[in-house]
């Protein structure tokens, strides 16, 4: 990974974790949101950058049918998220990729719309995947209302009364986004071609601006339904309440095989979290406010863990661990913890790792790197990855060396007998209807022949044992000639070579896989909180929930 | 795949990564291997991206044989016949460092089928090279390539083969009119549907089971 920010701390390199350790699902699975997530990210450059906010379009009637446009003007350029809002039938509303109709639709506009942008936008973004957007919008997506919590918070204002916060904290958003496409899709420009600008260099950039820009609409939709019931009595939200609410998402096994399809973007994720962490255990002394600031965070944390409600049995489990380790880590700081011994911060650390459950020493780094702005934020410009560099294979290493790499990078592969049903449980493959990844029983469901190359564990015994029965100094070029098969795995196996971090270190079609770990994993990178599964395979997150609005980015502190 | 109103007219226009996927995908529906699949998107994109007509050229390619056996030897490649340009190319790339490779001495590659989609694979062994070449169709200058991934057309209706001899060159003549890089491609309905009916080769018919695994099948009211 070459990153010139990975340099400006070199003392951190005794600090590191493995990607031996930090790569396996059991622990990706656990991940939590960081001060490096994409969300704060964008949110930090924003401010800093006094981006500037307008909402010249807000046309809606009482039933929230209508359309409004939110600018949002940065130093060099101006995005506009582009809203559709509908009046949806309660039998329709559904969070599956299958549904056909949505409460609203949005996306993101590079530039400022005109009318003629705006018609043509009107006749494809409500059909969004039967719909085509253009290279002018950067995401397409849509938003169901959480259907207990609108009609209540509408019922409240309109009346001149707040909503319960107990009710609103429960649930935590207004609508929930099913989906936001971005890169290409359906027409839509690539990250490629907007990877130049400062702005969109971070992964999912474009992504998050939309969602927090859908945050403010659900919240002047629902203050603007109330006044049109209510009149002259009806209250906009409390700036207090309002800070509470975020925007849901519902996501599937779509998400998942994406960590998979980028093994060099992973790296990047992982790697920026990994150093930074390691910056933090390098720091020779703590410094005052920092502790003061870390205790804090955990403070947050802990009243984060106390509201985060699920009602998925593993997810059950991993909360009281999570209240547990929070408890003990607190009680830890307090009485045990020597803040002013040498590397302080690595001996909490090392305390957290031999006492803590997984949940909690994954919460643990988050809280470690939150006072440390100043030394790890850098580290966001190295989140981006060159995919194309790493794509050619060397044709050149010999046999020898790629089962060389193989035993060093995929030794935790290599084990299991792929020939049993525990380990070849599953197969992704595409679905015929929404052309979106699935995972499939092998054993039970037709289409095990259609299965798409997620079985990297298997592929990388299966090269393993070819090679072993090949001349060692035989370039991998003529193997790959005989054996093209392979093909897929040695690539695998040379860009994992120059980036540790690269690949999940877990078979991905083995009986035991919880896919919802593959999505934690990718969601805390988002900057994802309430993790909450409604099944192995699907997931309910809030984003943006306790940070700032547009107009109160500016004065926000602590980003 | 769904389209839409917009795309029922007679041209698509897609992102790169639709024509990566696309092309990917209809390169396993017909059976090609996942890595050849990869290079296969990878490819599509470079030659959209270059003013190639690449839809023609692939589904040419995905609805031909499967060529004969390639077999890489210095200077000049010894194959029993025509070989597939997406199998060739991806030996050529493979083999770019290697004695079998494009060295100051060119390379004859020989017969290939579809001859336009092997260019973008040229082009990637040209940079390894680090000189530029001329790429000759059957004996006639079709292509300058430059290893900083310029390319440049001499002959512009030898693209249009289904079969041809094809050998690269090296030179030190200069370089005009490069093709210019885009960041959208429009294709033809006729094309992006046959495409599609390819790649839904590769796809899995929905069941309940598969749906409910997706999601459920209960309101999602809350």
């Amino acid at each position: 990974m070459s990153c010139a920010s990975l340099s400006n701390m070199p003392e951190a390199t005794g600090f590191r974790r493995s990607a031996a350790e930090v790569m396996r699902l059991e622990r990706l699975g656990l991940s939590h949101p960081t001060r490096l997530s994409f969300l704060r990210v964008l949110l930090r450059r924003m401010q800093q950058e006094n981006w500037q906010f307008s909402r010249p379009i807000f046309e809606f009637d009482q039933r929230g049918v209508g359309r409004a446009v939110y600018c949002a003007k940065g130093p060099h350029r101006t995005y506009s998220l582009v809203a559709f809002g509908h009046d949806l039938p309660p039998d329709q509303r559904s969070d599956r990729v299958i549904a056909t109709a949505w409460d609203a639709t949005f996306c993101l506009f590079d530039g400022v719309p005109d009318e003629t942008d705006l018609t043509r936008l009107a006749e494809n973004v409500p059909l969004q995947e039967a719909g085509r957007v253009s290279a002018r919008e950067l995401c397409l997506s849509r938003a169901n209302r959480s259907v207990r919590l609108f009609d209540h918070v509408i019922h409240a204002l309109s009346q001149g009364r707040q909503p319960d916060e107990e009710a609103l904290s429960a649930t935590g958003y207004l609508m929930r986004t099913t989906a936001v496409y971005g890169s290409g899709k359906f027409g839509a420009a690539s990250h490629a071609s907007i990877a130049d600008r400062p702005e969109m260099s971070v992964p999912f950039q474009a992504e998050m601006l939309s969602v927090w820009l859908i945050r403010t609409f659900t919240v002047d939709l629902i203050e603007h339904m109330a006044q049109e019931q209510g009149g002259s009595s009806a209250l906009r939200l409390c700036p207090n309440l309002k800070r509470k609410l975020g925007v849901g998402n519902s996501t599937g096994l779509g998400m998942a095989p994406f960590l998979v399809r980028h093994p060099a973007l992973l790296n990047s994720w992982m790697m920026v979290r990994e150093e930074a962490l390691a910056r933090v255990r390098a720091l020779p002394k703590a410094d005052s406010d920092a502790v003061v600031c870390f205790k804090h965070a955990l403070e947050a944390a802990q009243v984060n863990a106390a509201t985060w409600q699920s009602e998925h049995p593993l997810q059950v489990e991993r909360l009281k661990e999570l209240r547990h380790g929070l408890i003990a880590l607190a009680d830890h700081v307090a009485e045990g913890w020597g803040v002013d011994t040498d590397h302080p911060w690595d001996t909490l650390w090392t305390w957290g790792s031999g006492n803590l459950p997984v949940e909690a020493q994954e919460a643990l780094i988050a809280l470690l790197l939150e006072p440390h702005g100043s030394i790890v934020d850098d580290l966001a410009a190295c989140l981006h990855a060159d995919e194309t560099s790493g794509f050619a294979i060397d044709g050149t290493m010999t046999v020898e060396q790629v089962s060389d790499l193989l035993v060093e990078n995929y030794g935790w592969a290599i084990g299991p007998d792929y020939a049993s049903k525990a380990a070849s449980a599953r197969f992704w493959y595409i679905s015929e209807d929404k052309l979106e990844p699935r995972l499939g029983e092998r054993f039970d469901e037709a289409g095990g022949e259609l299965e798409l190359p997620l079985d990297v564990a298997r592929r990388a015994s299966a090269l393993n044992s070819v090679l072993a029965d090949q001349p060692p100094h035989k370039p991998v070029a003529e193997l790959l000639l005989e054996m093209p098969e392979h093909r897929p795995m040695v690539r695998r196996a040379q860009i994992t070579a120059r980036r540790p971090f690269a690949e999940i270190r877990d078979n991905l079609i083995s009986e035991d896989l919880m896919p919802i770990d593959m999505l934690r994993c990718k969601l805390a990178c988002f900057g994802a909180s309430r993790f909450d599964p409604r099944s192995d395979r699907w997931v309910r997150i809030s984003l943006f929930q306790n940070y700032p609005y547009p107009d109160t980015l500016a004065a926000e502190a602590g980003l | 795949m769904s389209v839409g109103t917009v795309a029922m007219s007679a041209q698509v226009t897609l992102s790169m990564p639709e024509v990566e996927a696309l092309s990917a995908r209809a390169a396993r529906g017909v059976g090609y291997s996942w890595g050849h699949c990869e290079e296969c998107g990878v490819a599509s994109a470079w030659l959209a991206a270059h003013g190639f007509d690449w839809p023609s050229s692939l589904l040419s390619r995905l609805r031909g044989d499967a060529g004969a056996a390639i077999r890489p030897a210095p200077l000049k490649w010894l194959s029993g016949g025509p070989v597939c340009a997406l199998r060739c190319g991806t030996a050529i790339v493979d083999f770019a460092d290697l004695p079998e490779g494009l060295g100051a001495a060119g390379l004859e590659v020989g017969e290939v089928l579809d001859p336009a989609l092997l260019v973008p694979f040229l082009a990637q062994a040209v940079r390894s090279a680090d000189r530029t070449y001329d790429c000759l169709v059957d004996g006639v200058p079709w292509l300058r390539i430059q290893p900083d991934g310029l390319v440049f057309r001499l002959a512009p209706g030898e693209a249009a083969k289904a079969r041809a001899s094809l050998s690269l060159a090296s030179t030190d003549r200069p370089s005009v009119a490069p093709c210019q890089p885009t960041a959208t491609i429009t294709i033809s309905r006729s094309h992006y549907n046959d495409l599609n009916a390819l790649a839904l080769r590769m796809t899995v018919p929905a069941t309940d089971a598969s749906a409910r695994g997706a999601g459920g099948l209960g309101s999602d009211n809350d």
